[in-house]
C-alpha cells in the first residue's frame, strides 16, 4: 500500500539506497548505488582526483558513458588534444560505453542508446543530467571530482529532497510548444524556486507528452535550481516506450511492474498548476532564463544569429518542426542560423526526411551533433552588441559569447520564424 | 589539512543569482588547472576581480549563489584566486557540492543582505556557528553543515575522504 505521503523521489532514492520506501524520508541523507553514470569532455577533470583516490578501474564499466559533444568538431588543436586525452582515459578505466565527436550529446545518447532504465538512479558531470527524468529515472548533475568518487566506488551520498509538483492542464494551441510550456512554469517557479527539490510535471497534458517532451521539460528543471526533473513513466508509457523500442532495438525487459504513479497532491511540499489552453509562444529574455515573456512584448527585436539544437530542443520533432516552417523561406538577409542535432541518428533522419536540404536551401547552416554554440566555448559566437536566439537552456550574460550579447531562448517553431525574419518573430504567422 | 577554526578576510559583496556562467566563462572551460582559471574567475561579472582579489579575501553573496552549469572550474578558479570562504544566504546545489568537495568553505548566512560592503572584513567561526562583521561587530548566526559534508570538509576534500574507503 503506497503512503499518501510517498514521493516518487522517496521511492526512486530507496531502492538506490536497498532500502524500503517507508524507511526513507526527505531530508535523509543516503549512500546511493549508482546505476549509470554519465560524462563529456568533464571527464579530463576527474581523472586526478580519481587517481589521487587510489582507484584504477571504473567499478563498474557497463554502468559510464562518456560522449565526447561539448567541442564538436575540435576547433583548435588544443581540444583536439583534450579529446584524445578523453579516450585514452577512457580506454585506462575499461569504460565500455564512449561516443566520438559527432555521435551526439551526452543527454540524447544514454536515452536513444538504451542506456537509461526508468526507476533508475543516473549521476551526470553536466548539469542537464536531469533530462533522464524523461524516462521515470532520478537524474542528478554532480561535478567531476565527485565523478571521480563515483567511479572508484559505484556510490554517491545523495539527500532525500521534497517534491515541487508542476501539474498541467489544457492543449497547447497550434505554434504553441512544450518549451513554451517549459519558459511559462520557469517564469512561475524562478530560477530559485526549486533548488535542492525534484520537480514532477505531471497533468493531463504532460501525461500526452511523447518522450522527447518529456526530456524538454526535465532538462529545464536544472533552471530551476532542481536536484533532479522527472515525470513518472506510468503503464501507458511504458507501453508507449516498449514500442518505440521495439522500433529502434534498445532497452529490453520493461514489465507494467515498472510503471510508476506520479506522486499524489498530499506528499508534494508545493504545486504550480499551469493551464496552456491560451498560452502565448514564450521568450526567455537576457540577463536569466526566468525573464520569461509573451513574445508579443519582444517581437520585431533584430537578431543577428539563430541556434536550433542543443539538449532542450535537438530532436527529430524539433527539427522537423523548424524545417516545415521554413521550407520556401529565405533566411533574414542580416541572420545567420545554426544548427546542431542532438544526436547522429537524428541528423541522419533529418537528411532522410529531405529537410536536410530544406535547411541547406534556407541558408542554415547545418553542423555536426553535439553542444554547438549553446555554452559559449567555441564556434558561431555573439560578438559585443549582439544579438542570439536559442532554443537551449541558458541565457546568461556572456553565456554565447561577449559578455555585452544578449541571448533570448524560445522554441524552436519561434526560432524558425526569426531566422525567416531577422528578428523575433511569431512562428504562427507561418503555420498553415 | 585541517580546517581553521575561524576564517578572517576582506570582503567582495556581489548579489543574487551570481551564475557559474559568469563566475568562470564557458570559453575558459578548456583549462583545467586552478592556476590557469584563477585569472578569468568571476570575469563575467568583474573584469578587474581577478587582479585586485588577494590571498585570504572572502565573497559574501546573496540568494543562489553559483547557480547554472556544474562547471567545477567556477569553484576552482576562485579557490586558485586564494577566496578563504564564501558566504551566501544560499547556493546552487552542484556548485555547493564542487566547493566542499574541492575543500572550500561555503557559509549559508541566510540574514547577510545588506549588512555588509566590499572592503569590509568579517571573521567567520566555523566552530561556533557564526559570522562577526568587523566594522558594525554585529554577529551573525551560520548554519551548520549537514555532517557528511562537515566530514568531507573536515577531512580536506572528497578526494581525502574517499581515499580511506577505496584502501
Amino acid at each position: 500500500m503506497v503512503e499518501k505521503d510517498m514521493t516518487l523521489a522517496r521511492q526512486l532514492m530507496a531502492r538506490a539506497a536497498g532500502k524500503a520506501p517507508e524507511q526513507v524520508a526527505e531530508g535523509d541523507i543516503l549512500t546511493c548505488n549508482v546505476d549509470l553514470a554519465l560524462s563529456h569532455e568533464a571527464l579530463l577533470r576527474a581523472k586526478e582526483p580519481f587517481e589521487q583516490m587510489g582507484a584504477t578501474k571504473a567499478w563498474d564499466p557497463d554502468k559510464v558513458v562518456v560522449a565526447l559533444d561539448h567541442w564538436v568538431p575540435a576547433p583548435d588543436p588544443e581540444i583536439k588534444d583534450m579529446q584524445r586525452q578523453v579516450y585514452r582515459f577512457v580506454k585506462e578505466l575499461g569504460i565500455g560505453h564512449f561516443y566520438h565527436p559527432g555521435k551526439g550529446i551526452a543527454h540524447q545518447l544514454v536515452m536513444e542508446r538504451g542506456h537509461v532504465h526508468p526507476g533508475s538512479l543516473i549521476v551526470g558531470t553536466d548539469s542537464h543530467t536531469t533530462t533522464a527524468g524523461a524516462m521515470g529515472a532520478f537524474a542528478v548533475g554532480i561535478g567531476p571530482t565527485e565523478f571521480a568518487a563515483v567511479l572508484a566506488t559505484g556510490e554517491l551520498w545523495l539527500k532525500v529532497p521534497s517534491t515541487v509538483g508542476i501539474r498541467v492542464r489544457g492543449d497547447l494551441p497550434r505554434g504553441v510548444y512544450t518549451k513554451d510550456l517549459a519558459l511559462a512554469a520557469l517564469k512561475e517557479v524562478t530560477c530559485r524556486g526549486a533548488i535542492y527539490k525534484a520537480v514532477e510535471w505531471q497533468g493531463p497534458t504532460v501525461e500526452d507528452l511523447a518522450l522527447g517532451d518529456r526530456q524538454t521539460l526535465c532538462n529545464m528543471a536544472a533552471e530551476m535550481g532542481a536536484k533532479t526533473g522527472i515525470v513518472a513513466a506510468d503503464a501507458d508509457f511504458l507501453a508507449y516506450l516498449r514500442q518505440f523500442i521495439e522500433e529502434r532495438r534498445l532497452l529490453d525487459g520493461l514489465t507494467p511492474q515498472h510503471a510508476q504513479k506520479p506522486t499524489p497532491k498530499e506528499a508534494l511540499e508545493s504545486l504550480h498548476e499551469l493551464n496552456v489552453g491560451n498560452l502565448e509562444p514564450q521568450i526567455s529574455c537576457p540577463p536569466s532564463p526566468d525573464n520569461v515573456c509573451d513574445i508579443e512584448e519582444v517581437e520585431g527585436t533584430p537578431v543577428d544569429q539563430v541556434f536550433l539544437g542543443s539538449c532542450t530542443n535537438g530532436r527529430l520533432e524539433d527539427l522537423r518542426i523548424a524545417a516545415e516552417l521554413v521550407k520556401g523561406h529565405q533566411i533574414a538577409e542580416n541572420c545567420r542560423m545554426v544548427i546542431h542535432s542532438a544526436s547522429k541518428l537524428i541528423a541522419d533522419a533529418i537528411a532522410d526526411e529531405g529537410y536536410l536540404k530544406v535547411f541547406e536551401d534556407f541558408g542554415a547552416s547545418v553542423e555536426p551533433s553535439g553542444c554547438g554554440p549553446c555554452f559559449g566555448g567555441h564556434g558561431a559566437l555573439l560578438k559585443k552588441g549582439e544579438t542570439g536566439f536559442s532554443t537551449a537552456n541558458r541565457n546568461f550574460p556572456g553565456r554565447m559569447g561577449h559578455p555585452d550579447s544578449k541571448v533570448f531562448l524560445g522554441s524552436p517553431a519561434t526560432a524558425a520564424a526569426t531566422a525567416i525574419e531577422g528578428k523575433i518573430a511569431d512562428p504562427r504567422r507561418y503555420l498553415d | 589539512m585541517s580546517l581553521p577554526e575561524t576564517i578572517q578576510g576582506k570582503v567582495w559583496v556581489f548579489g543574487d543569482d551570481v551564475d557559474t556562467d559568469r563566475i568562470l566563462p564557458g570559453k575558459y572551460l578548456r583549462l583545467l588547472t586552478r592556476e590557469e582559471l584563477a585569472p578569468h574567475a568571476m570575469e563575467g561579472l568583474d573584469p578587474d576581480f581577478a587582479t585586485s582579489v588577494k590571498q585570504g579575501d572572502i565573497i559574501v553573496a546573496g540568494e543562489n549563489v553559483g547557480c547554472g552549469s556544474s562547471r567545477e572550474a567556477a569553484p576552482q578558479a576562485l579557490i586558485g584566486c586564494g577566496i578563504a570562504a564564501i558566504v551566501a544566504a544560499s547556493f546552487g546545489r552542484i556548485f555547493y557540492r564542487n566547493a566542499l568537495n574541492l575543500g572550500l568553505p561555503l557559509v549559508v548566512c541566510p540574514e547577510i543582505g545588506g549588512k555588509i560592503q566590499t572592503g569590509d572584513t568579517i571573521e567567520i567561526s566555523l566552530k561556533e556557528g557564526k559570522l562577526i562583521v568587523e566594522s558594525s561587530k554585529e554577529e551573525l548566526d551560520i548554519e551548520p553543515l549537514p555532517g557528511v559534508l562537515q566530514d568531507i570538509l573536515d577531512a580536506g576534500g572528497l578526494v581525502e575522504w574517499v581515499k580511506g574507503k577505496v584502501e
